[in-house]
């Protein structure tokens, strides 16, 4: 089991780009950590830094306890799944399988044919052992039939669990996965998910998973470290991201559908706070309040299934209650509901707030208000406040 | 319907095509078979054509191969063991020595890779009587002439063409295999063997044919470097037979050895026909 | 003609599916298996050939002696062989290795390419029309020191023996021939004169040519011949030895013995020139057209149509021998103000670098005594220099024809010493200028006169002619050179070191550099050391011949000489550029008509792209030959097809390699080409199939068919790869060679003296290394620019995206 840390890591390109800035992270032995960003934010860069493959310009890397800044990638005992597989077309997918032991085994050559008199014996041993840990690899993933294919004759599943497969027979120290799932359909790609959680659950090793994909990354890793333009912007587990995200991007970023937010001044005046939008002008609850650390302009952010919308004027207690010096947990604005979205189990209500600003409201099914202007009730007690 | 017509049109156009390029090799055929005297005319004749050997003269092959170089039979046998030997040997270095650099200079990051790149292309423009006679000084001065050295060294350091066309299409290949190898435990030398290779087998085969065909007819470069008769090749020892046979009389001993000494290259082309098409199709032209 | 070629059984037959079938693999084995036999037969021939019968080293001397063979191909080297044989028996101790490159033009390359590296054969033939440019450079030995010291020593080797024509064929004083040290023991020689058909002399009521017969008596017998039903009087070849030949019948000839200037636009020259060329063009079947190549010279004469053939020397006499249909016999060249003849004559020389001269004397003895020649004479094909020889039985034999084997011998008496210049250029260029008035009658004869004359002028003030050089400094360069690449490695390295990137980059640099080194190293060795040293070669006048610190350093006077004095460059250029304008547009085209039609779906497709590539794969003598038939002027296959197709506009078919040639020698060659677009054919078919199919299908959708189409879709597409094939094509067409060499040698004149056979006389014939270093170097610009010009140019209209 292998502990990875990353020091102040940072990938300069010759052309002076700066792609990962100064990344600091510890991946635990045996924990699956998830690099999340939008395209571009140096997630891949950071992965392929980790696997030798990407020369690392600052910062150090270590892996286990050994710093492998200089160690090329064959010598890092890390295994990675590709986002396009890269299996070996003129190889089958057991000798896909066994190509890395191969490179491995140490009675291969003739030289030593020729100096070791129990050469053969010990190769036999060797080449035993590869046939049998490709049996298990097989045996784990379920594509035993597909053996003595060639990864032209598979299909887009198939050949993706082959690649797993191709990490998972190596028993290396770290498995990288570098968007493994993005090449299958959508329900492929949610069974998938399910197996590499379970398979980490079995072998217990050390993942790094690269993903865009905010949901895939919230479902499979133990801890989320959500990147933008090389830099870290939080490293927490899934929950944390989700309740308390570390700044707009983050909670943009992460949940779906994503975070409504409206801009305005926040007023402190002694332990109150007052915020002022073109949308509406409220107080802040004491711990929002406590957030905001000085006036000015700021975020505040809620959730789409913590709103609540209720037909125009249908509020008015509520709002009253949002008067000043009575600091209640929700307040009420004004929108006009553009559309209705039914997904079935529950309905999405697009909404356009008084200063234009485009809000989705997730309620139940049953919940149907007409189209035309509503009431949006925010609860206070679940919103965010952002400074940028 | 007007689709059906336009195909048999294509065919004809194909069939009359075929004909026409093969016409000359079965012109060739048909004069190696005929008696001296008809051949003469065929290829003197004033529009005299035969489509047909009117009496084949299965004879004359032996005959004529009997006649290469100055000793009966052994003339012949040494020329064709010596051209399969230098044939083989540079065709294989070729293969080894063009994709290896081509991997060098398609897969890893190198500075000055672009400019060698470009010099290596430049190099394709030239004349190759430019280099000829400071070549010759060169091997003289390692003592090489008379060896079959200056013939097959050079294959081992790449041919700029081939060396071209393998690095276009390794450059198709996607980069995530090459990194999925070097996670596997290969080095550049690994990666090369065991994946490169097998994926160019395309490129491989036209290398393969191309420089068969090339040597087996090259002509200066033995004239120059060999001067041992029993170290001729095929086309030297074809010349020699062309001096003695190229009045007109005889001219069917010089089709009937012209036609011996083309036909590996015609068995090879058929073979390898299928890889030719389609490594082209992948290779070659991507520039 | 289409029928038997479809019978062919080659069509390939490719598995296609993914298992091949069980009989496909066994017949892969078989012929892996059988391919493996015949590789493994090759190398045991060769290894144990190489290995184990080596050359036997120890303390023998060795020397190396070299011939080629002439009409006699492997009776030649047999003689030669014997002679070496007895040599070595007589002389123990003494190892002789024979180097035969096969015909005299191969000879001459293969000679130059030792002496320029300095190891020349001790022994080897030398032809008359060489001696002096040979001489003049110093590679031969002068003999006569030998046969001084032979005489004193009472074994005189006897040269009184010898026709003395022959021995002052190879005496040059350095600056005419005939006089001074001699340089070769002729061994065999002819005199000249024509071979006529008996029976048709009969036929038209002829005497048999008399020994003192005159140019009229001649002339007379070719009318009357002419007049004969489907014959033609007589083939009159003109090259430059004949044409000189006929002159001095005259008392005349093209320079006086100095060649400094040129005496043809002499009123007198001019008139028997005329008087020639009157005789071939102003009458009807009184000399053969001289259109066509391969109805012509020697051959001729074996279609029993003609009455008489020559100026010919004994070489025909072998192959005339065989002739069964009619009777025939030599007669002497025919007189006009003068009766006299020249010899063509080879001879065995010395090198004068040889390492054993004494030994090589003594070979040179051997190879031309009495046994030797008399063994080469019986071959039939030349005279034996030795009066002894030439007069027993083995020369004259009544019993063969010619009967009148004594009519050589009178010539031969009566014969003088043709002078040859020492320039090798001037019997080319006599030839490609006179011809065009007295062979191809392209120009009337005071017109090829006045252009002769003006380009040996132009010879004679060339800055190449400016007097003395100094030698090249060699020495001073070297350090120079290695000066520079040290100070340009240091640079470099202080760049290098200054950017370098981080440890597991250089890891892989230095690997990159690794496996890319046999480029490195290939380039540095076998291209920028050769390039080099032409483009120091271009700045100098080099023979090639004499070792390479002989060359003198003339600066620029070679790239002036090129472009402002050398009448002929231009020429080749402008053929090169005509033949490179028809055969790039006109075989691309080809190319991608015939890749769209192999592209169609057609049923054996597969064998029709063989067949339409198999033309690229043949190469040789043999397709060569065909060629010359294809194109002949009279009775070319492609004049018997194009003749009935022309008659009813009025028009005749052209005479491609003849009196059209201005106009019509390169396209030939183009047409030629064509055959031999196979290789872009698959490179344009290869990219047809990259095109997506999807993009035919939005085309189709928008109703854009046809050649709208192939307009809009696939010339964008294959717009990347059209660039690619016409730079190759471009820089391919500026290097024919191999095509003009063997099929026309450049004629008629210049007119299909295309710039790298140019290049090539300039270097093998000429003996002008430096030139043509200089040419090589022009034509490596031109190239390039044009390479530039057309990425340049072609930038807006290609698509690379088609590419990804």
């Amino acid at each position: 089991m292998t502990k990875v840390t990353l020091q102040r890591l940072s990938k300069v390109y010759p052309g002076g780009v700066r792609a990962v800035d100064a990344v600091d992270l510890e991946v635990e032995s045996g924990e699956f950590v998830v690099l999340v960003g939008p395209s571009g934010c140096g997630k891949s860069t950071t992965l392929r830094m980790v696997a030798g493959l990407e020369e690392i310009s600052g910062g150090t890397l270590t892996i286990g306890d050994r710093v492998v800044n200089e160690v090329p990638a064959r010598d890092r005992d890390i295994a990675m799944v590709f986002q396009s597989y890269a299996l070996y077309p003129h190889l089958t997918v057991s000798e896909n399988l066994a190509f890395g032991l191969e490179r491995r085994r140490t009675h291969r050559s003739l030289l030593r044919r020729l100096l070791s008199r129990d050469y053969r014996g010990a190769a036999q041993r060797e080449a035993e052992e590869v046939r049998a840990k490709v049996q298990r690899a097989a045996a784990t993933l379920g594509i035993e039939p597909l053996l003595r294919r060639k990864p032209g004759a598979l299909s887009g599943g198939q050949r993706q669990r082959v690649a797993v497969g191709r990490a998972l027979v190596r028993e290396p120290k770290v498995f990288l996965f570098d968007e493994p799932l993005s090449n299958l359909d959508a329900k492929l790609r949610v069974e998938m998910r399910a197996e590499i959680k379970e398979l980490h659950r079995k072998t217990g090793a050390t993942m790094l998973y690269v993903t865009h994909d905010q949901e895939e990354a919230m479902t499979l890793g133990d801890r989320l470290v959500v990147m933008r333009d090389g830099v870290v912007q939080q490293c927490a587990s899934p929950r944390e991201v989700y309740a308390r995200p570390a700044n707009r991007f983050v909670a943009e970023f992460v949940g779906t559908p994503a975070m409504n937010f409206i801009t305005g001044r926040v007023e402190l005046s002694g332990a109150d706070a007052r915020f002022d939008s073109p949308a509406g002008s409220f107080d802040l609850p004491p711990e929002l309040a406590r957030a905001a650390q000085a006036s000015g302009p700021w975020h505040l952010g809620v959730r789409p299934d913590t709103l609540r919308v209720a037909p125009a004027g249908g509020a008015s207690d509520e709002r009253a209650a949002g008067a000043p010096g009575q600091a209640s947990a929700s307040v009420t604005l004004d929108a006009e509901l553009r559309l209705v979205e039914d997904l079935g189990d529950r309905v999405d209500l697009r909404l356009v707030l008084r200063d234009g600003s485009r809000w989705i409201a997730r309620r139940p099914s049953s919940e149907r208000p007409a189209l035309g202007a509503v009431s949006v009730v925010l609860d206070l007690g679940a919103a965010h406040l952002f400074k940028d | 319907m007007q689709r059906k017509a336009k195909q048999r049109f294509a065919l004809a156009l194909l069939i009359v095509g075929a004909a026409l390029m093969l016409f000359p090799l079965w012109w060739m055929l048909v004069v190696s078979l005929e008696t001296p005297a008809r051949a003469g005319a065929a290829t003197a004749g004033a529009g005299l054509m035969q489509l047909w050997p009117s009496d084949p003269q299965w004879h004359n092959y032996p005959d004529a191969l009997a006649e290469v170089g100055t000793r009966r039979w052994d003339g012949f046998l040494d020329a064709l063991a010596n051209s399969i030997v230098i044939t083989t040997l540079v065709v294989i270095a070729t293969v080894l020595s063009s994709s290896l650099v081509a991997y060098a200079l398609s897969r890893i990051d190198f500075r000055g890779r672009g400019v060698l790149f470009a010099v290596m292309l430049g190099t394709m423009m030239l004349p190759p009587q430019v280099t000829m006679i400071p070549l010759f000084l060169l091997f003289r001065s390692l003592g090489w002439v008379d060896s079959i050295l200056p013939l097959i060294v050079p294959a081992f350091f790449g041919n700029a063409f081939f060396i071209f066309m393998y690095r276009q299409f390794m450059a198709q290949v996607p980069e995530a295999l090459v990194e999925a190898a070097r996670l596997d435990g290969c080095g550049h030398l690994e990666i090369w063997r065991r994946v490169m290779l097998p994926l160019c087998r395309p490129v491989s085969a036209i290398t393969a044919v191309f420089t068969f065909i090339f040597v087996w007819n090259d002509f200066l470069g033995p004239l120059i470097y060999l001067h041992s008769e029993e170290k001729a090749t095929l086309a030297i020892a074809l010349n020699s037979f062309r001096n003695q046979y190229g009045g007109l009389e005889d001219v069917q001993y010089l089709m009937a050895v012209s036609l011996v000494t083309m036909l590996p290259c015609i068995l090879l082309f058929f073979g390898a026909q299928r890889a030719f098409v389609e490594g082209l199709g992948k290779g070659a032209v991507k520039g | 003609m289409g029928a038997p070629v479809l019978d062919l059984p080659t069509g390939p037959s490719p598995p296609r599916s993914p298992a091949p079938a069980a009989a496909s693999r066994f017949w892969r084995a078989l012929a892996t298996g059988a391919l493996g036999l015949v590789i493994l037969w090759a190398f045991g021939r060769v290894v144990r050939r190489d290995v184990f019968q080596g050359p036997t080293s120890g303390d023998s001397t060795t020397l190396v002696v070299m011939h080629w063979s002439g009409g006699a191909g492997q009776e030649e080297d047999q003689i030669v062989r014997d002679a070496l044989a007895r040599f070595e028996r007589a002389n123990p101790g003494i190892r002789v290795e024979r180097i035969n490159p096969g015909d005299a033009g191969s000879f001459y390359t293969k000679l130059q390419t030792m002496m320029a590296a300095g190891t020349p054969p001790d022994v080897f033939y030398v032809g008359d029309e060489r001696l002096p440019s040979l001489a003049r450079m110093g590679v031969l030995q002068p003999i006569d020191d030998w046969l001084a010291r032979d005489a004193a020593a009472g074994a005189p080797f006897d040269t009184s023996d010898f026709f003395d024509v022959t021995l002052d064929a190879f005496r040059y004083d350095g600056q005419r021939t005939g006089a001074g040290p001699l340089y070769g023991i002729p061994k065999d020689f002819t005199s000249i004169g024509f071979y006529y058909n008996k029976d048709l002399f009969a036929r038209a009521g002829l005497p048999e040519p008399a020994g003192d017969w005159t140019w009229d008596d001649f002339i007379r017998a070719a009318r009357a011949i002419g007049a004969l039903d489907g014959c033609t009087g007589a083939e009159f070849v003109t090259w430059p030895r004949m044409l000189r030949l006929y002159l001095m019948t005259e008392g005349l000839d093209v320079a006086p013995p100095d060649f400094t200037t040129l005496r043809v636009q002499e009123p007198e020259v001019e008139a028997a020139l005329q008087r020639l060329a009157s005789w071939r063009f102003d009458e009807d079947n009184t000399l053969t057209s001289g259109k066509s190549r391969v109805a012509s010279g020697e051959t001729v004469f074996l279609t029993g149509k003609v009455g008489l053939a020559g100026p010919f020397g004994r070489w025909v006499v072998p192959s005339y021998q065989k002739i069964e249909e009619f009777e025939w016999d030599f007669a002497p060249m025919p007189r006009g103000k003068v009766k006299t003849n020249v010899v063509a004559a080879v001879a065995w020389s010395v090198s004068s670098r040889t390492k054993h001269p004494d030994e090589a004397w003594r070979l040179v003895r051997e190879l031309c005594s009495v046994e030797s020649q008399t063994a080469l004479s019986r071959l039939g094909l030349a005279i034996p220099p030795r009066r002894s020889v030439a007069n027993s039985d083995a020369f004259v034999d009544t019993t063969t024809p010619p009967a009148r084997d004594d009519v050589f011998l009178a010539e031969a008496e009566i014969a003088e010493v043709l002078a040859f210049p020492p320039s090798p250029k001037f019997d080319s260029l006599m030839e490609t200028r006179l011809n065009q008035a007295v062979l191809t009658g392209d120009l009337s004869v005071a017109q090829a006169a006045r252009n002769f004359a003006d380009a040996w002028a132009l010879e004679g003030t060339s800055p190449l002619m400016r007097g003395e050089f100094q030698r090249m400094p060699w020495g001073t360069i070297t350090r120079w050179a290695c000066a520079l690449l040290a100070a340009a490695a240091l640079v470099l390295g202080a760049l290098w070191w200054r950017t370098r990137p981080g440890l597991l980059g250089r890891a892989e640099e230095r690997a990159g550099w690794l496996l890319a080194s046999p480029l490195v190293l290939g380039l540095a060795l076998f291209m920028a050391f050769p390039i080099g040293l032409s483009l120091l070669l271009s700045f100098t006048r080099w023979t090639g011949i004499a070792g390479v610190e002989t060359a003198q350093f003339v600066g620029l006077a070679n790239y002036e000489q090129l472009l402002l004095h050398d009448g002929r460059f231009w020429t080749c250029l402008r053929v090169t550029a005509y033949y490179a304008l028809l055969a790039v547009p006109l075989g691309q085209a080809f190319a991608l008509g015939a890749a769209l039609l192999m592209n169609s779906k057609v049923r054996g497709i597969g064998f029709f792209r063989a067949a339409w590539y198999l033309p690229s794969v043949l190469a040789g003598v043999g397709v060569a030959v065909l060629w010359r038939w294809v194109f002949d002027g009279d009775g070319g296959l492609m004049n018997a097809v194009l003749g009935p197709l022309l008659a009813p506009i009025g028009l005749a078919p052209p005479d491609w390699f003849g009196s059209d040639a201005a106009v019509f020698g390169a396209p030939a060659f183009a047409i030629m080409s064509l055959w031999m677009v196979g290789g872009s054919m698959m490179i344009y078919l290869a990219g047809l199939q990259g095109i997506p199919a999807e993009l035919y299908e939005a085309a189709e959708l928008e109703g854009v068919t046809g050649f709208e189409r192939f307009r809009r879709v696939t010339l964008p597409m294959l717009s990347p790869v059209l660039i690619f094939n016409g730079i190759m094509a471009i820089i391919g067409s500026f290097q024919v060679f191999t095509q003009a060499f063997v099929m026309t040698r450049g004629e008629p004149g210049d007119l299909t003296r295309f710039y790298v056979l140019y290049l090539y006389n300039q270097a093998f014939d000429f003996y002008e290394m430096g030139y043509a270093s200089a040419m090589a170097w022009l034509l490596l610009l031109v190239v390039l620019a044009l390479t530039v010009l057309v990425l340049r140019g072609s930038r807006r209209h290609v698509h690379y995206e088609a590419l990804r």
